[in-house]
């Protein structure tokens, strides 16, 4: 008897604590009648939204809300509601491909809005391109994802017809940081980390690639695990080289005690990183110790825009509690990129969406090429890859306490 | 403010910054924007339609937005005195001055010629012509995969210090130079191959 | 190699770390042979305690102020988590399967971690943990951090008086007594249940006393931090014999130093050097505890009965 109310107890915490976990993230499903004549068109959301990321994942997703409740109050598209599915991944690929499965048999949803992390970008493509399923991620910046995994040699093959971004790629992230410390800062030798992640490695990839041919020397580097939080031996193994900074590819969960933990060994030099550094919480994680760090990120700075400016005094009006961080901008245009596809298909098909979903996500996806708008962002429309025909990034240095731009660039070829 | 403005770490708002500066440069500023609007309605006053009257500068992008810089060509390459020349190509969505074109290499000189700020109008793309010579072979940026010009750009909103990344046919191209003018070998001082 | 004392600072101080939460580990199964996976979120409430008292002072207080404080309640939250567990969610359980507990003790450290995640402000990601001002104690050969020299003055305390505990006093004797023969110990008149209570109080101070030396090192504490860190800490308790004191700090610093060196050195001996660094430092660990393992396998110190406590 008395074992078995113990199983009782027993299962019963273990269950309690998975729903625990897995509560929170998603929104009530529900009212999607045809209220008024009106078709209800759901836009699926995943990003982080739980755990070390969730500062950015929030942000995504507070500002995709925004896009997708502007939609509706401006009726954007007429006889079309939209409603956003939200679901959290957790920066994992593992969860990510689930919820992406999920997406896809879900039969209202009509585009797709994220992931944030690269890795997680790449478990979902698949999935997605399968079904037909539009994806703009706002802020995936592995190159291969678009271009393929030759896209270094010059072999640039898209793999998904379904797969869009509105982030700058690190093929251009990398290399730009590169050129910027050794031909501006007069950098000449680094120390490169990164974190095996596809990010984290890609663009400590292309950072060393081009500093290296720069003429650049790479005193040293390292990999790190990036759970781990203890990091002094790394830290004092880049405090005893010669390095004049160094390169940290990873995220901000990571990159931010990793910094500072270097500066506490005693190594007087500034952290330099991608967009993933690029956050509110680098700083509030390591106040003192952050100041001169740099980090690149995608677009130029949002205060230099005046769409911008209307999408800050939204978000404010909005009342989100949480800021919109780095990708707040880029989620909000994805979001709007996706709206702007389903407007096509429903003008082209006499107001409505074909009732076949599939043929409508086909359709969906045809006709995201060709969309073309002025963005909180800039100009946004995508290339033959899928990629963001507005590539410009930025470089922010930490003064002050906070990340302050020092050089904008723009990535034109021809 | 709080929450929303800390997020995606975006700078001061442009009027704290301009309450910042010192009140020199902000009367130089004022001034300066003054004489700027001042020539500009002046000049569509006198060159286009009546009609077309002056926009306010708030709704004029920052030049970062409006104009575009691509590469066109190499040519004069001059393998002795180690000098050639960048044609570029500028565009605009609003009347935008280059004033200055440079970068920072240290084995490069690289200047606008002819060396006076080149004016580019909408839908008149403008041909600039950039000057360059090798300094030294040593060091050089052989195979770089993502040079970039650092160009001063002016308009009525404001003026950026911004660089131009011209992509991949650009850096192959300076590479070939950069092989004719300094020898494959890379040698020290081998001025021609 | 030039930076070797450093990096044995490096090493000692994580092990320590590691070797104040083996304690709970190891003086838990050495009285119940109950092995606590829920001992690692204890440490993490242990940090987010220190933290919450922290935040109580008004804004400005220095920190050497105010770490008594952190340290007390601290300790008390972690305590009190630590003997609410044993009393509900393993108590219940003793005598059952031996598979029993082990499984609560997921559900509990999952429970744990979720309810701090929904319910401490927020805790959602990393929350930033106080850190000392001013430089590092250059003592010529090696320089120290001040959140370094937390650990090292901490362990060492904890240790002797623990070592002291356990010879001298009363009830030190009896949890001696338990360990050896529970059940001869409750026909001698010994509180059993009392004892088990007070072996998991002591591993929880510890571990909070450690979490807060964790918080200083990293400065940040988080609703994950507890995972990683109750893991490795296991490792060392197993690494220096489970069950004896002693033991867990002498694994806790054998692992500690193990990971420092092998991230620091194992990629400059030529034809390994990419199996070196931060990301290889676990694997070596592990291969470190196989081999100890495979010629101990009761672990460094070993199981002495007399010694287990």
């Amino acid at each position: 008897m008395r074992h078995r109310s113990l199983l009782i107890l027993t299962t019963t915490v273990t269950v309690g604590a998975l729903t625990l976990s897995a509560c929170g993230s998603r929104d009530d499903k529900g009212g999607s009648g045809d209220s008024g004549g009106k078709t209800t068109v759901t836009i699926g959301l995943d990003a982080p939204l739980t755990g070390d990321l969730s500062a950015l994942g929030q942000g995504i997703k507070n500002s995709t809300d925004l896009a997708v409740k502007t939609a509706n109050k401006n009726n954007e598209v007429k006889g079309v509601t939209f409603k956003l599915e939200t679901l959290d991944d957790q920066g994992q690929a593992g969860t990510g491909q689930q919820n992406a499965t999920k997406l896809v048999g879900n039969e209202e949803v009509a585009g797709v809005v994220g992931p944030l992390n690269s890795h997680v970008g790449q478990s979902m493509q698949k999935v997605f391109g399968n079904a037909d399923l539009v994806q703009v991620s706002p802020a995936n910046t592995a190159p291969q994802l678009s271009q393929g995994p030759d896209w270094q040699k010059g072999d640039k093959k898209r793999l998904f017809d379904t797969y869009f971004r509105t982030a700058t790629t690190d093929a251009v992230q990398g290399p730009y940081a590169a050129q910027y410390l050794f031909n501006k800062k007069k950098f000449k030798n680094a120390y490169i980390i990164d974190d095996k992640k596809t990010y984290g490695a890609g663009l400590a990839g292309t950072f060393q690639d081009e500093f290296k041919k720069l003429g650049g020397k790479i005193v040293g580097s390292d990999h790190i695990n990036p759970e781990d939080r203890d990091f002094s031996a790394v830290a004092t193994k880049v405090a005893k080289s010669k390095a004049d900074f160094v390169y940290i590819g990873s995220e901000y969960p990571t990159g931010a005690p990793l910094s500072a933990q270097i500066k506490k060994a005693g190594g007087n030099i500034p952290a330099v990183g991608g967009d993933a550094l690029y956050s509110a919480e680098y700083i509030k994680l390591h106040k003192k110790k952050s100041e001169g760090d740099m980090a690149t990120s995608v677009g130029a700075p949002l205060e230099t825009l005046d769409t911008a400016k209307t999408f800050m005094k939204n978000y404010k009006a909005g009342g989100y509690k949480l800021p919109y961080e780095a990708y707040g901008g880029y989620a909000y245009d994805s979001a709007w990129a996706v709206i702007q596809a389903v407007k096509a298909v429903v003008e082209k098909n006499d107001g409505k969406l074909p009732d076949d979903m599939d043929d409508a996500r086909k359709q969906i996806t045809d006709a995201m090429k060709d969309v073309k708008f002025s963005g909180v962002t800039g100009d946004v429309a995508f290339d033959e890859y899928g990629d963001t025909t507005n590539k410009q990034l930025s470089v922010y240095e930490v003064k002050g306490g906070k990340h302050v731009p020092v050089q904008t660039g723009t990535f034109q070829e021809n | 403010m709080g929450d929303v403005l800390s997020g995606g770490g975006e700078g001061q708002r442009l009027g704290e910054r301009w309450a910042a500066l010192p009140r020199k440069v902000r009367r130089v500023t004022l001034a300066a924007t003054a004489l700027v609007l001042l020539a500009v309605a002046t000049g569509f006053a006198l060159t286009t339609r009546p009609d077309a009257a002056p926009r306010g500068t708030q709704r004029v992008p920052y030049p970062v937005h409006s104009t575009r810089i691509t590469f066109v060509r190499v040519l004069d390459v001059d393998a002795r005195k180690r000098t050639f020349a960048v044609e570029m190509r500028a565009t605009t969505a609003d009347p935008v001055l280059i004033e200055r074109i440079g970068q920072d290499y240290a084995t490069l000189d690289l200047v606008l010629r002819p060396s006076r700020p080149v004016k580019v109008e909408p839908g008149r793309p403008k041909a600039l012509l950039l000057r360059v010579r090798v300094v030294s072979c040593l060091g050089l940026p052989l195979r770089a995969r993502l040079p970039y010009l650092e160009v001063t750009l002016r308009n009525a909103r404001a003026t950026q210090v911004l660089s131009f990344i011209p992509g991949d046919h650009y850096a192959r191209s300076l590479t070939r130079v950069f092989r004719t003018v300094c020898g494959p070998s890379r040698g020290p001082s081998t001025g021609t191959p | 190699m030039q930076d070797l004392p450093d990096q044995l600072a490096n090493g000692l101080a994580l092990g320590a770390l590691y070797g104040l939460i083996a304690i709970g580990y190891t003086m838990v199964y050495g009285i119940v042979q109950l092995i606590n996976f829920a001992h690692g979120e204890i440490f993490m409430i242990g940090g987010f305690g220190a933290l919450t008292a922290y935040l109580w002072l008004p804004e400005g207080t220095g920190l050497v102020v105010a770490l008594p404080l952190m340290i007390l309640l601290g300790v008390v939250c972690a305590t009190l988590v630590g003997v609410g567990a044993e009393r509900f969610a393993y108590r219940p359980l003793r005598g059952g399967p031996r598979l029993s507990p082990l499984i609560t003790a997921i559900g509990l450290s999952l429970a744990l971690q979720q309810a701090v995640w929904s319910f401490y402000p927020d805790a959602k990601k990393a929350r930033p943990f106080p850190q000392f001002s001013g430089g590092d104690f250059d003592l010529g050969f090696v320089s120290l951090s001040r959140e370094d020299l937390f650990i090292f003055v901490a362990a060492p305390v904890c240790m002797i008086a623990l070592g002291v505990f356990v010879a001298k006093t009363r009830t030190g004797r009896a949890m001696q007594a338990t360990s050896q023969d529970p059940d001869t110990a409750k026909l001698m008149g010994i509180n059993t249940d009392r004892i088990i209570v007070m072996a998991f109080a002591i591993g929880a101070a510890f571990a909070a006393i450690a979490a807060i030396a964790q918080g200083f090192k990293t400065g940040e504490v988080s609703f994950r931090m507890g995972f990683i860190a109750g893991l490795k800490a296991f490792t060392a308790a197993v690494l220096g014999g489970i069950g004896n004191i002693y033991g867990a700090m002498v694994g806790g610093l054998v692992l500690g130093v193990a990971e420092a060196m092998a991230t620091a050195y194992i990629g400059d001996i030529p034809g390994l050097e990419q199996f070196g660094g931060g990301s290889w430092k676990d694997v070596w660990a592990f291969v470190l505890l196989i081999l100890v393992l495979l010629i101990r396998p009761q672990g460094i110190l070993g199981e002495r009965l007399a010694d287990r406590a």
